[in-house]
């Protein structure tokens, strides 16, 4: 064990602090949401509320639907979206890292292009409005179908795969179904995990496609609600009652809002971390 | 045909032969149809390349045309109005040009700047945490606004700016300065981006230089121990080299990228009053073209702006190889 010298403690102090810098907002926004109007007019947002209230929560969880209503959209979005890319994604990853596969590299190049050069916001906006997905959730899925990035990762690891298990499989008499079923995919679960993960969070976190094609504020997902709160929010277009409205904060709802749509990206990262870890040095670090 | 003589026993003329061996089989002689599984699982993502990346980049023919969305896609290809290169001069000759693509280029060069070394100094600084626990903590912690929305991000950075209630306001204060919206000055816009966007990232940009230092060999540590290097010295001639590799590529991708200056953030912190200085192309064209349907217009500031950064692109691949580093290609 290395003697600690004052580098030591010097860099450990400005980790702390570092993480203290992320730690330390969220505490003020947990802290805003569970203030009274009067308290955050007095005293502005405190570390640690000095009347611990739950307005903001009632409103949002109890006397409107909204919310509800936003994450059932989010996680529709999320689950059916990132299940499909996984087809998509992997399907051609599959393809494309087998080396024998005629046209592979015509192929390759053709897909890889598109990484450096595109239309731009117009004309993708122009093709799903022509393609009848305006005011559809549809719309924030299908134009995400197929991330290149996502897909040269996965295919950089399908390389990696031992070749000699496939051909001795074909020697046994499997058949290129069996063979992904059974061989391929279950070998690269980790692999296909942390794509689907990348794929999650982008749906999750998306917002942007929401406020260009959703109109009907019923459809907006969980990411699209928190904007609106943050930008343009009345509370007493939302249901409550005269009381509640009395005392309630429009920064605590915000909070709250923000804290309820962070919650299970927290409550599911501390599990999921070493595969995000894996999926971005797979395949990229060559000694 | 199980039996007859004209079938081989042989299985692998029943099925595709894993490496291309010259295995033929009857009516099949044709490789797309001998390969036919693998075609269909490449089918999907090949019409989605297409369909969402290809056809949109014939769309960019709206930039020399008056297209009006009343008159409905089809006329992008019916009787379009071509009027020649007049949106790009227009956007040339306007006020805006100058001030999106400053804004643009100052922006990202400061993120450049500020964001490509950190999480090069943050995974050093991680490698020399010998406290396992502590450093496992540190980084799930510094991972973590990585895996938040600019939604969520802006949403805890009002909540400090506010200049009623938030803490920032109030400690400028208590120093005895004004009660000021920092969000909506022009001097501390920049800044305030720069910053967040380097606070937000940084954690996540260091796990690829920390595995790039996990990948060097402790005899090489060891023999410049011998040679009497301190720590800070072992960190400048092995560590660093140790990452030239893929310094290089995040590098080519950060300079390729510099009129991305930060579409979502900026759209969700900006405002009029600090559009002088915060407003950028992405921004700019979203607005133009979404908000105040000048498709055309917009496409054409969109299309200048692809352009120059393919450019970029090819031009630092180009400078990175000639210097003897590993490019993208």
């Amino acid at each position: 064990m290395v003697r600690k010298n004052a580098f030591d403690y010097a860099n450990s102090a400005l980790m702390l602090l570092f993480c203290c810098s992320i730690i330390v907002p969220f505490l003020f926004v947990v802290s805003q949401s569970l203030m009274s109007n009067e308290d955050v007019l007095k005293h502005g947002v405190t570390l640690i509320p000095k009347h611990i209230t739950f307005y903001a929560y009632k409103y949002l969880l109890v006397d409107n639907t909204f919310l509800y209503r936003a994450f059932a959209n989010s996680v529709f979005v999320t689950t059916v979206g990132t299940g499909l890319c996984l087809l998509v994604t992997g399907g051609m990853a599959y393809a494309l890292s087998k080396k024998y596969l005629p046209y592979r590299h015509a192929i390759t190049l053709f897909v890889m292009a598109t990484m450096f050069f595109s239309g731009g916001l117009i004309p993708s906006y122009l093709l799903v409005v022509g393609l009848g997905l305006k005011n559809s959730l549809w719309a924030l899925m299908v134009p995400s179908f197929l991330s290149v990035w996502n897909m040269f990762l996965l295919r950089n690891f399908f390389m990696e795969l031992p070749r000699e298990v496939e051909e001795s499989a074909y020697l046994d008499g499997a058949n290129d179904v069996t063979i992904l079923g059974r061989i391929a995919i279950p070998m690269s679960l980790p692999a296909l995990a942390t794509i689907g993960l990348f794929y999650a969070v982008g749906f999750w976190n998306s917002w942007v496609p929401a406020s260009i094609y959703l109109n009907d504020p019923d459809k907006w997902p969980l990411q699209m609600l928190v904007k609106t709160l943050l930008t343009s929010f009345d509370p007493s277009q939302g249901g409550g009652s005269q009381d509640l409205l009395m005392v309630l904060s429009k920064d605590s709802v915000r909070s709250a809002a923000i804290i309820l749509t962070t919650l299970p990206i927290m409550l599911v990262y501390p599990f999921l971390q070493k595969y995000f870890v894996k999926g971005i040095t797979v395949g990229s670090i060559k000694g | 045909m199980k039996g007859s003589p004209a079938a081989p026993a042989d299985k692998s003329v029943f099925h595709s032969a894993p490496h291309g061996a010259a295995v033929k089989r009857k009516g099949g002689m044709f490789p797309l149809w001998r390969y036919k599984f693998l075609y269909l699982l490449l089918l999907p993502g090949l019409l989605h390349v297409v369909i969402f990346h290809y056809i949109p980049m014939y769309g960019i023919v709206i930039a020399f045309q008056n297209f009006s969305p009343y008159a409905g896609v089809s006329s992008i290809f019916q009787d379009p109005q071509w009027v020649g290169l007049d949106h790009f001069r227009a956007f040339f000759q306007s006020y805006y040009f100058g001030r999106i693509i400053g804004n643009t280029l100052l922006i990202s060069s400061y993120k450049i700047l500020f964001g490509f070394p950190a999480p090069v100094i943050l995974a050093l600084l991680l490698n020399e945490i010998r406290h396992a626990r502590f450093k496992k903590v540190v980084q799930t912690i510094t991972y973590l606004p990585h895996f938040l929305s600019w939604v969520i991000l802006s949403g805890l950075i009002l909540t400090l700016l506010s200049p009623t209630t938030g803490m920032v306001s109030k400690i400028i204060m208590n120093l005895g300065g004004p009660q000021t919206n920092l969000l909506a000055s022009p001097d501390f816009f920049r800044p305030l981006l720069v910053g967040s966007e380097v606070w937000a990232g940084v954690g996540w940009g260091s796990i690829i230089y920390l595995a790039a230092l996990a990948g060097i060999d402790p005899a090489q540590y060891e023999s410049a121990k011998m040679d009497g290097a301190g720590r800070f010295q072992q960190m400048l001639y092995i560590s660093l080299p140790g990452m030239a590799n893929i310094l290089s590529i995040i590098f080519i991708f950060a300079v390729a990228g510099i009129l991305n200056a930060g579409f979502e953030q900026v759209l969700l912190l900006y405002s009029p009053n600090v559009y002088s200085v915060g407003d950028i192309i992405d921004t700019y064209v979203y607005r133009e073209g979404l908000i105040n349907n000048k498709y055309s217009y917009a496409q054409a500031v969109g299309l200048f702006k692809n352009v120059v950064g393919l450019v970029f692109l090819l031009v630092t691949n180009y400078i990175v190889k000639r210097l003897g580093k590993e490019g993208i290609w």
